[in-house]
């Protein structure tokens, strides 16, 4: 049904260009192609694609991770975090940018959702960055990048929900995305080192203190104390069995709270702002992954992943052109879909398509998992890039530009575990 | 042609989900490709269950599948085949959903639309880490439940029934939230159970089916000759599905054996003592229904 | 008179996001209630996980309306910087059409629970009419967000208020 799909997309051109707002044009391209191309009462579809995409428990992490990023970012002891981590990164070229790929790795561990580590980790990094003189773009982009890493990292929600749809193991899978997540994390550093030299910061470094690096470092470490001490204590719970993945959210929300509560930082007020902070944040969220959820169903009944595997097994391709189409494929849905649909509207006609061409399901979740995650920082409809929107207030261009090196790193890691599958399949092995 | 979109909650490879493409292709065959339905599995056409009865009933899909006590928000009748220890065996069920079937039929066509065949779930097990002989085993064990009668079930009998999304599952056992789960063998096979559980109970407290069905208005558009080829089809393909489901269950337990894991039994003992235990959730739930329930139940217990 | 109406419904819209962040609020609280239930009172709260997800989906459209006034929906202004005014008119009608669509819409899904008693058929057995009413209504509000941004832009009045300083309640 190729004038159904060609409507779809100018249409969503369209409505986006009039610059309304994206859930609402998301909602609107489907309500339009499904009322010129199909006789189902659209508005009760439409209702209930909402309902199921949003009353999903799994869902209820991000918004968590979000509340518990307001209450980090008003408490005290993430005022002094910079200060105390510049003298360790300082000599390295790239500096503070390294703390947005850091700082992501390590919530990545807590957090199973990637926007929740994008907002957590730039409300943090990117006020004190620009404070700092460092490049914007590169700020910027180095967060949209490496807050991806939240959904390759274990525990994942996405993945979780590919283990259930794919039946694959989610333990394997969970170790499985351990060392793509950490190379990849070093990579993105690697690039940020490298650009560094051609992209200088604006303000110099400031001047090394007499008393030696060391005495500086060592001196930053009490107030490093209380964020390690939160994070071990989500991380432990969750491997000690008191707390699912999802519930983790809850137990990070709990003890932020309870350290904020010790060092006097916590206030009706505080907690009043970070409430209504987070309940913004979640809206916008809520509405577009609503809507992104409503526009997939619509093209689920227009057909389109039907049409396009046909297409795809009629080109009878090898295993290496497959996953370059694949990709392309991914990348060009990715631009309007959000992870989840993406993934839920493909994967019963995609895997059959890669374990014919003699793919490992545990591998393809991985590759399936980093082509989500450069969905959500390509543009119009890329929830990495509209978190960095949503704290920056920058143009969206600008933004996907600043993340346009990161997804190319990443179009460069997918060929790497292609011909190096043991980047993924090694520890699952193990397991 | 007719063209029918079937959505599916189900994974792709899941039997239920084979038997009704073998459906659809039958159809499609039979019919000289006059009615052509197009399954989508894997919840792609973003359905996830429990809202299967009302969508198929107000048009969003002309055709659905739908796992049955999953409805009982819509009816409560639609449970009853899920009633704690109704149900003693798979023979049983056949017995039974023969009588529960006009019934159904009725509550179907009052939600404008017409069964055309189903297809069961296996026996319910309880999957654990520790093996369980008697009812004291039992007490404080952290279940993975997912329905109302197996939470009420398994609280009745001394378990502590958690709900968790089924995604959350793998991860809580992985990390000792919860000892135990409560479901069928080709989940306990999709979830990888010998990775993390020792032993498998059938404990069949309660029994599940999945139905086929269509929207009437959608029905109404086909030919008498079609009609009658839809029907037939799903008349002389039940059977052959239930077979199938007999062997999946078989399967499935030989494919966990083969994993490591001890397949135990349920003494009469201890089956009887969580029946007695669960009469009066029993009772309160059939009073709740149809009156045309419990005559069934009444007929099927004196059968 | 619209500066009137406008500062009731901005005060009501941010009574409404307080109350969505509220909501947020207690699904952490109702989740450590279960973590502490389960780990050391021996017991399960069964209705932490289907009644934080309806908190969820509830802040989500109670919300909405709030953060549409203090500029937190997303848009793409690519083309707009072309005539500011004109497509600011013109994405306020397009984002009203399928606001107004998508309210109805939710408005019907919530009046056919009310109709049918449609319990989540949980162990909890929740009337879905709650939680899809709360949706509605944050839709509903949101419809009416847009409408009053439509005359602001036509009276030239600003269509987005500055939400960290608490200037809706200032005044
Ligand atoms: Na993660
Ligand atoms: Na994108």
């Amino acid at each position: 049904m190729p004038i159904a799909i060609i409507t779809t997309i100018g249409l969503l051109f369209v409505l986006l260009g009039t610059g309304a707002w994206v859930s609402l044009s998301l909602m609107g391209v489907g309500i339009g192609s499904l009322t010129l191309f199909r006789s189902i009462p659209v508005d009760k579809l439409l209702a209930q694609s909402i309902w199921n995409g949003l009353s999903s428990p799994e869902l209820v992490a991000l918004p968590l991770f979000i509340l518990m990023a307001e209450l980090l970012y008003r408490s005290r002891f993430t005022n002094n975090l910079f200060a105390s981590l510049e003298p360790w990164v300082r000599n390295l070229p790239g500096g503070l940018l390294h703390t947005n790929v850091l700082g992501c790795t390590f919530f990545a561990l807590i957090s199973g959702s990637s926007a929740a580590t994008t907002s957590a980790i730039g409300r943090l990094t990117l006020p004190e960055l620009e404070k700092r003189g460092y490049n914007r773009a590169m700020s910027m982009g180095s967060l949209a990048g490496a807050g991806t890493l939240g959904f390759l990292i274990p525990p994942s929600i996405i993945m979780i929900i590919y283990g259930v749809l794919s039946q694959t193991s989610v333990i394997k899978l969970f170790a499985a995305g351990i060392i793509p997540g950490l190379v990849l994390a070093l990579m993105f550093m690697g690039y940020l080192a490298i650009a560094s030299f051609f992209v200088p910061r604006t303000q110099p470094q400031a001047e090394k203190r007499s008393q030696g690096i060391w005495g500086e470092r060592l001196r930053g470490i009490p107030s490093l104390l209380p964020f390690v001490g939160l994070m071990a204590a989500v991380l432990g719970s969750m491997y000690a069995g008191l707390a699912s993945p999802s519930e983790a959210a809850a137990l990070a929300v709990g003890l932020t709270c309870l350290v904020m509560l010790i060092e006097r930082s916590l206030s009706w007020k505080v907690i009043k702002e970070s409430c209504i902070g987070a309940a913004r944040t979640a809206s916008m969220l809520g509405l577009i992954i609503a809507a992104a959820s409503f526009l997939s169903v619509a093209m689920g009944f227009l057909g389109l992943p039907q049409a396009v595997s046909a297409y795809i097994r009629s080109m009878e391709l090898g295993p290496i052109a497959l996953i370059t189409l694949l990709l392309l494929i991914y990348v060009l849905l990715g631009c309007f879909l959000e992870g989840m649909s993406l993934m839920v509207m493909t994967l019963p006609i995609v895997i059959p398509l890669i374990t014919g061409a003699g793919y490992d399901k545990i591998w393809f979740g991985v590759f399936l998992i980093i082509v989500i995650e450069m969905a959500q920082i390509t543009p119009p409809v890329g929830i990495n890039l509209f978190v960095i929107q949503g704290l920056t207030k920058e143009k969206m261009v600008r933004i996907a530009l600043a993340a346009l090196p990161f997804f190319l790193i990443m179009v460069c890691f997918v060929y790497l575990i292609t011909f190096f599958p043991q980047i993924v399949t090694y520890l699952p092995g193990l397991v | 042609a007719t063209q029918w979109d079937l959505p599916l909650a189900w994974p792709a490879d899941n039997y239920i989900v084979k038997s009704v493409e073998q459906y659809a292709a039958q159809v499609k065959e039979q019919t000289q490709g006059q009615v052509v339905i197009t399954t989508h599995p894997a919840g792609a056409l973003g359905f996830k269950g429990p809202e299967m009865l009302s969508a198929i009933r107000d048009g969003l899909v002309p055709i659905g599948d739908m796992l049955l006590n999953q409805q009982v928000g819509e009816n409560l009748t639609l449970g009853l085949e899920s009633q704690p220890y109704l149900i003693k065996d798979f023979e049983g069920l056949q017995d039974f959903s023969k009588r529960y079937r006009p019934l159904l039929d009725e509550i179907f066509a009052k939600n404008n639309q017409k069964i055309l065949f189903s297809i069961p779930w296996p026996q319910q097990q309880i999957f654990t880490k520790k093996p369980i002989e008697t009812i004291a085993d039992m007490r404080g064990l952290r279940i993975r439940s997912s329905d109302k009668q197996s939470t009420e079930i398994f609280h009745a009998a001394g378990m502590v029934p958690v709900q968790l999304p089924w995604g959350e599952v793998v991860p809580s056992l992985a990390a000792g939230a919860i000892e135990a789960v409560g479901t069928s063998s080709p989940s306990a096979v999709d979830g990888s159970f010998w990775e993390l559980l020792k032993y498998a109970y059938p404990i069949r407290q309660t029994w599940n089916t999945n139905l086929v069905s269509v929207n009437l208005d959608a029905w109404r558009s086909l030919s008498a000759e079609q009609q009658a080829t839809l029907e037939r089809l799903g008349r002389e393909m039940e059977p052959r599905f239930w077979d199938t489901a007999r062997q999946v269950d078989e399967a499935m337990i030989a494919k966990l054996t083969a994993n490591g894991m001890i397949m135990g039994t349920v003494s009469d003992a201890l089956r009887e003592e969580l029946s007695t235990r669960t009469v009066p959730i029993r009772e309160a739930a059939i009073k709740r229904m149809d009156p045309k329930a419990r005559a069934i139940v009444d007929a099927f217990e004196k059968r | 008179m619209l500066r009137k109406i406008s500062h009731a419904i901005d005060t009501f819209s941010m009574l409404l996001g307080y109350l969505a962040g509220a909501l947020l609020f207690s699904i952490a609280i109702m989740q450590i209630a279960e973590i502490i239930a389960r780990n050391f009172l021996g017991t399960s709260l069964p209705f932490v996980w289907e009644v934080g997800a309806y908190f969820h989906i509830c802040a989500i459209f109670l919300a909405a309306s709030f953060t549409l006034r203090t500029g937190g929906h997303i848009r793409v202004t690519l083309i707009q910087q072309l005539s500011p005014r004109a497509f600011e008119i013109l994405s306020t009608i397009v984002g009203l059409a399928i606001s107004g669509y998508l309210s109805l819409a939710l408005v019907r899904f919530a009046m056919n629970f009310a109709a049918t008693g449609r319990t989540s058929g949980t162990v909890n057995d929740i009337p879905l009419v709650y939680p899809a009413s709360a949706v509605a209504f944050g839709a509903c509000l949101l419809t009416l967000q847009l409408v009053l941004r439509l005359v602001q832009t036509l009276c030239r009045q600003p269509e987005e208020i500055d939400w960290s300083h608490q200037s809706v309640s200032a005044e």
